[in-house]
């Protein structure tokens, strides 16, 4: 029987447009991984947004979720 | 000495013109002759005074005359030319560096992007947002600066927004992380915000 392997996306806004990190929330190693970065990231003072796919819903996180379904992490905004 | 910026005509210069009398500040030495035909050098150890008429004819003849050989001519035409070879270059790679990025980013910013948004922003290269916290109504159009405008009830723009990413981001990040924050974290954004009302 096929198995369904869900991937799990986090984009980091960048120079580049955006760099993404994808992981299998059956693989330890790749949770692991997303989860320093996400740490790193919000120690730099990136903001975390759980989104859905299609936009409508969301919300701030503190703290990485393995099973969200994407992340966007931005950088700290300023006044201009 | 005529030519450094330390030597000035004083006040009590009683010449007819002020181009023929000096006097240096440093040392209230006095220089009598005509400055433009003085030509004075010194080294550290020594003080070679010219008097003669022709120093400044001669220095102007030096920098306009000097002669450039045909060698000379064409290694700097071939160094300039390969200067300038290599700045088109960069720039060029630079401008496809910032256009792949702002592809990847609008990319990112239309998948996030509720239908509604994503067809006005299609339409108008703007679109418009509700409030997490206070359920205003703004309208985010593309820009790096000032580019939220918020909604009065009646719709009209009523104040200006000004926060953005850092330097460096393409707009379409600016503009999906001011979405965002709007969206889901108002009040920080508000917080950081200056507002300009109209």
């Amino acid at each position: 029987m096929p198995t369904t392997i869900t991937k799990h996306e986090m984009a980091i806004l960048d120079e580049t447009g955006d760099t993404k990190l994808v992981w299998d929330c059956d693989n330890e190693d790749e949770v692991a991984n997303a989860e320093r970065t996400f740490k790193d990231l919000k120690k730099k003072g990136y903001v975390a947004f759980k989104v859905d796919k299609k936009g409508e819903a969301g919300s701030v996180i503190e703290k990485f979720d393995p099973n969200a379904e994407k992340l966007i992490l931005a950088p700290q905004m300023a006044g201009g | 000495m005529a030519y450094t910026t330390e030597t000035y005509c004083t006040s009590n210069s009683t010449s007819s013109t002020a181009w023929t009398q000096w006097t240096d500040p440093g040392t209230s030495a006095y220089f009598g002759q005509e400055p433009w035909v003085q030509w004075t050098t010194t080294s550290a150890t020594t003080t070679t005074v010219t008097a003669t008429s022709s120093a400044y004819a001669s220095w102007v003849e030096h920098i306009t005359y000097r002669q450039e050989t045909r060698e000379a001519q064409q290694d700097r035409l071939a160094r300039e030319t390969e200067a300038q070879r290599v700045a088109t270059e960069q720039r060029l790679q630079r401008e496809a560096v910032e256009q792949r990025a702002a592809q990847r980013a609008e990319q990112l910013l239309v998948e996030t992007l509720t239908t509604e948004q994503a067809r006005a922003w299609q339409e108008n290269r703007a679109f418009f947002v509700t409030g997490h916290k206070t359920g205003k109504r703004y309208k985010i159009r593309e820009g790096s600066h000032g580019n939220i405008k918020e909604l009065d009830a009646q719709g009209k723009e009523c104040a200006s927004l000004c926060v953005n990413v850092p330097r460096g981001l393409p707009n379409q990040d600016n503009v999906l992380a001011q979405k965002l924050m709007l969206e889901w974290h108002e009040e920080e954004l508000l917080r950081r915000a200056n507002r300009h009302t109209f």
